[in-house]
């Protein structure tokens, strides 16, 4: 007996608790995380500013705060100081403690988080045409799901029963959404609110801020754990002092809300790939490339309609090369939206809203309502090939009588003064 | 082993419990009575090393080696079983005592030995591979006492270990600490009389905020004969005892 038992009861890297409950735990971590990166796989392609952003966004939203939870069911089921291996006297070395109670959950949780974004960036390693995989995002993205995963076991440790789970998942989901709706909280939020897109990278500053801090805080959250456990009795009350290695991460919070630092700056020289058509220059982000030929697709019906000399710029370019302000600094340029998740946006109906003067009657007080804005309004929906059956003005006259039209009319057009007479 | 306790006072706050105490218990089962409030348990627990005092001292003795109960090594040196204590249900019981071993300073390659060899001493390493949640009360409670044996402390403390068996789990319970107080030092805090009739080779009775009576179970006994107060329906022992607490007029009783 005793020797078949000492086969079978021979500890393992998950002892004391079992390898079944680690593997659960990964395997929910894995489906969690996946799923909340599948959507990116129906997308044409992928592009790197959107996979690299992920990992500290959508593949840790829902995630973190279930690592959280089971960090405090852990500590909640194995630390309460009745339990008999966890008495408030042990003679184990605390750090040795933490190691066997952490490491193994450490090890499936962060397996379970890397392999739920293997797919999107293998995907993304197949498909992307430009830059590449930033391990330092990678490097945040494990570095948050063990900083929640010791906190989550600080907070078993200190409520002393595994009904601290929900709380901390409920915690750490309230953190998730503060930090997609609040962007100076960025910084100390397990999610980022970014948009990763081309043309934008995450800065330096933010980066090594953010790095900076959840290493702290996961020291801090370490120290504070060792500490609470040996200071503790059955019924003594939590004093301070064992919490104060968390004022220094505190402290960089606060820094980090009073200053925060930008998430994000214009990529220096964003790698471009550019072809002249339709008596125009068409440059895209290298990421967008698949997105060209439907660009200058998408454009050449509006172009013919109106006529080269009609359109108030000579070069379109993908918005990922813009600087991100609107109306665009240089008025040359009219950017177009490029995305593998919706394609080219419908460059017909911005460059006629443009033509049309669209926008300036809409910024006029009553334009909108006035005979000006109203023609305006027509002009748009022949221009927009969105007039259908409903003739107007502009329907009853040829393409080469409407280019006309256009030029002899610019300075009314761009002043939002078209008045009925003169329609053609 | 034997561990000697020097002018200890401990309490909580404001509230003194122990003032001054003085106790030495050496290798056997000593029994540790009381009146409810006497401080057994913050005795039991500045024993255990959990409560500092506040003055005095507590100190183990053992192969030409002293540690104090306030030193970290003290607790390899000790195995406390409280009188109330959890265990999770879902571990297997093996993995309950290997696991509380290692907690306690034993390597991680040697637990499971550790582990038979205390479930062995509590009769329950037939029980190793199963579920701590099937066991019955009883065997929790010597699943218990085989957790806080694994480390193979010198000197073990049993908070009212047989409080809730019946009488054949308390038997049993009786003889594995009797034996286990053959080699060891025991302390075993209790209100059954019998405990101390049949387990304890001496007693030690705490009132007033200290050891009011420290000697075998006979000696006990045979003070009934000089606290004719305390004649009444009972055994010699339980007369006895009771003429010591009221003699001493404590104030906790």
């Amino acid at each position: 007996m005793s020797e078949r038992s000492a086969k079978r009861t021979k500890p393992g890297f998950f002892w004391p608790v079992g390898g079944w409950v680690f593997l659960a735990a990964g395997v929910i971590v894995f489906a969690v995380t996946f799923g909340r990166t599948a959507k990116e796989l129906s997308w044409s392609y992928q592009e790197w500013a959107h996979t690299n952003v992920l990992f500290e966004q959508q593949a840790l939203d829902f995630t973190g705060p279930l690592v959280a939870a089971f960090g405090a069911l852990l500590s909640g089921r194995l630390t309460p100081p009745r339990m008999l291996y966890a008495l408030p006297r042990f003679s184990r070395d605390t750090a040795q403690y933490l190691a066997q109670s952490l490491a193994p959950a450490a090890l499936v949780v962060t397996a379970g988080y890397l392999l739920g974004v293997l797919p999107v960036t293998v995907e993304t390693f197949r498909t992307a045409t430009a830059d590449t995989l930033a391990p330092g995002s990678v490097a945040r993205g494990v570095l948050v799901v063990n900083v929640l995963l010791v906190l989550g076991w600080l907070a078993g440790l200190l409520i002393r029963s595994a009904y601290a789970a929900p709380i901390v998942f409920a915690v750490g989901f309230a953190t998730s959404v503060v930090g997609y709706a609040i962007g100076a909280w960025n910084t100390i939020t397990p999610v980022i609110s970014s948009i990763g897109t081309p043309g934008r990278e995450t800065s330096f500053t933010f980066s090594l801020f953010r790095a900076s801090f959840f290493a702290v805080l996961m020291v801090a959250a370490l120290v504070t754990a060792s500490s609470v456990l040996t200071n503790r009795g059955f019924d003594r009350r939590l004093t301070a002092k064992p919490l104060l290695p968390l004022f220094l991460p505190a402290a960089l919070a606060v820094a980090a809300l009073v200053h925060p630092p930008a998430p994000q700056i214009l990529q220096a020289s964003p790698p471009l790939l550019c072809r002249q058509a339709i008596g125009l220059e068409f440059c895209m982000h290298r990421a967008h490339e698949k997105d060209l030929e439907p660009l200058i697709d998408g454009t050449e019906p509006i172009v013919t309609l109106v006529g080269r000399e009609n359109l108030p710029f000579d070069r379109v370019y993908d918005w990922s090369l813009s600087d991100g302000t609107s109306p665009p600094k240089d008025s040359t340029v009219f950017y177009a939206d490029a995305s593998p998740e919706w394609g080219i946006s419908d460059v017909r109906s911005q460059i006629a809203s443009l033509v049309a003067g669209s926008e300036i009657c809409a910024n006029k007080p009553g334009g909108e309502e006035s005979e000006a804005g109203l023609n305006s309004f027509a002009l748009f929906l022949h221009l927009a090939g969105q007039d259908g059956d409903s003739k107007n003005a502009f329907g009853e006259i040829s393409g080469a009588q409407l280019r006309r039209w256009l030029t002899e009319h610019r300075t009314a057009i761009t002043r939002c003064e078209v008045t009925d007479e003169m329609l053609p | 082993m034997k561990i000697e306790v020097d002018g200890v006072s401990a309490g909580y706050g404001r509230v003194s419990v122990l003032s001054s105490l003085d106790w030495s218990v050496g290798v056997g089962v000593t029994g540790l009575l009381g009146p409810n409030g006497a401080g057994k348990t913050t005795l039991l627990h500045l024993f255990a090393g959990i409560v500092r005092p506040r003055s005095g001292s507590i100190v183990a003795r053992a192969g030409g080696r002293s540690v104090a109960s306030t030193q970290r090594a003290y607790g390899r040196w000790i195995g406390f079983l409280p009188q109330h204590f959890t265990l999770a249900p879902e571990l297997r019981v093996v993995d309950t005592v290997s696991y509380a071993a290692w907690v306690n300073g034993v390597p991680k390659a040697s637990c499971v030995a550790a582990a038979e060899a205390a479930l062995d001493d509590v009769d329950l390493l037939d029980r190793a591979a199963d579920r701590v949640r099937s066991l019955s009360g009883g065997q929790r409670q010597r699943l218990g006492l085989a957790a806080v044996l694994a480390h193979d402390p010198e000197l073990l403390i049993l908070d009212e270990p047989t409080v809730g068996l019946d009488p054949a789990q308390r038997l049993r319970l009786r003889d594995v600490v009797a034996t286990i107080g053959t080699r060891r030092t025991v302390i075993v805090s209790t209100h059954l009389v019998d405990d101390v009739t049949y387990m304890c080779d001496r007693v030690g009775v705490l009132a007033g905020g200290r050891i009011a009576f420290d000697g075998t179970v006979e000696q006990l006994a045979e003070l009934v004969e000089d606290n004719a107060d305390a004649r009444g329906r009972g055994s010699a022992f339980e007369q006895a005892y009771a003429g010591i607490v009221a003699q001493l007029g404590s104030r906790y009783e």
